[in-house]
């Protein structure tokens, strides 16, 4: 049998496949969008004794349940959805200090920040530069392009509006990151699990 | 950040104004460290090949008084045990 889930997010496809799996339905898969829903039905796969195996099917993907009888495990599915697994997130600056108040305080918090950042055990996925915030990347503080360096050889993905380094006349004067455009930046705020505004 | 000198003040004005004052010295800002207290705080922070000069300006220039600030060495050992030593103002 095969479960359509397309569009649909946790924990509606694991309960779709544990009403299956409980009927001992054989032969049993579901179309699902991506990975989120892919580890959440391998978590009921592992728990009930019906591992799955997954492959891409026509841009998403199609999970399938091995045969086998059904452990019987309490529940309609809902607790193998991690609701937080998309632990990723976006730290987005939007203009060159942190808070208001004192331009001369927002400008150390921010130092202070890029700084425990660097430092942390979990990076940040992306540092978003937008409006005012790109200068932050000109050098104009040579800590912050240290830290934010520090931060990429981590793994962090450092995006700057060119837009914006075009508008303050400073695009040659980007010392760290990557130039990029409203796409990449949107695309990077939709993908992780939180964003961060500074 | 295995070895450094830190400098921390009774007022985040006297961190400011301690920082521009050791930029020659590369004076980097970080938040005061849990180790040395609960409170938030800027604190100057100083690589060891720049503490000659750092100390120097700070002795030359700085209008602090003794009771204004605290400075620290910080660093690991052979272990990796990290070690804080309060230096003398």
């Amino acid at each position: 049998m095969r479960l359509d889930a397309k569009g649909k997010q946790c924990p509606i496809p694991v309960i779709m496949a544990k009403k299956e799996l409980d009927a001992n339905t054989q032969d049993l898969e579901i179309l699902v969008d991506g990975q989120a829903q892919i580890d959440n039905l391998a978590r009921l796969g592992d728990s009930v004794g019906r591992p799955v195996t997954s492959e891409p099917c026509d841009g998403i993907f199609l999970v399938k349940f091995a045969n086998g009888d059904t452990k019987s495990v309490d529940g309609d599915g809902s607790e193998y959805c991690n609701a937080s697994a998309n632990n990723t997130y976006a730290v987005f600056f939007n203009k060159d200090s942190v808070g208001s108040g004192s331009d001369e305080l927002g400008l150390s918090l921010a130092k202070m920040a890029i700084f425990t950042l660097s430092e942390s055990d979990k990076v940040p996925a992306y540092i978003l530069f937008m409006n005012g915030g790109v200068k932050l990347t000109t050098g104009i503080e040579p800590q912050i392009v240290e830290n934010l360096q520090t931060l990429i050889d981590k793994g962090t993905k450092v995006l700057v509006c060119g837009t914006c380094l075009n508008f303050f006349g400073v695009k040659d004067d980007m010392k760290v990151g990557t130039v990029s455009n409203m796409y990449d930046i949107l695309g990077a705020m939709q993908e992780v699990g939180k964003v961060i505004t500074l | 950040m295995n070895d450094y000198y830190l400098y921390t003040f009774a007022s985040t004005h006297a961190a400011i104004l301690t920082e521009k004052l050791l930029k020659p010295a590369e004076s980097r800002i970080m938040p005061v460290p849990r180790f040395i207290s609960a409170s938030c705080g800027i604190s100057v922070m100083i690589k060891p090949e720049n503490k000659e000069l750092a100390e120097k300006i700070f002795a030359e220039e700085s209008e602090l008084t003794a009771e204004e600030y605290a400075y620290y060495h910080i660093y690991k050992d052979e272990n990796g045990e990290q070690h804080c030593d309060k230096l003398e103002n």
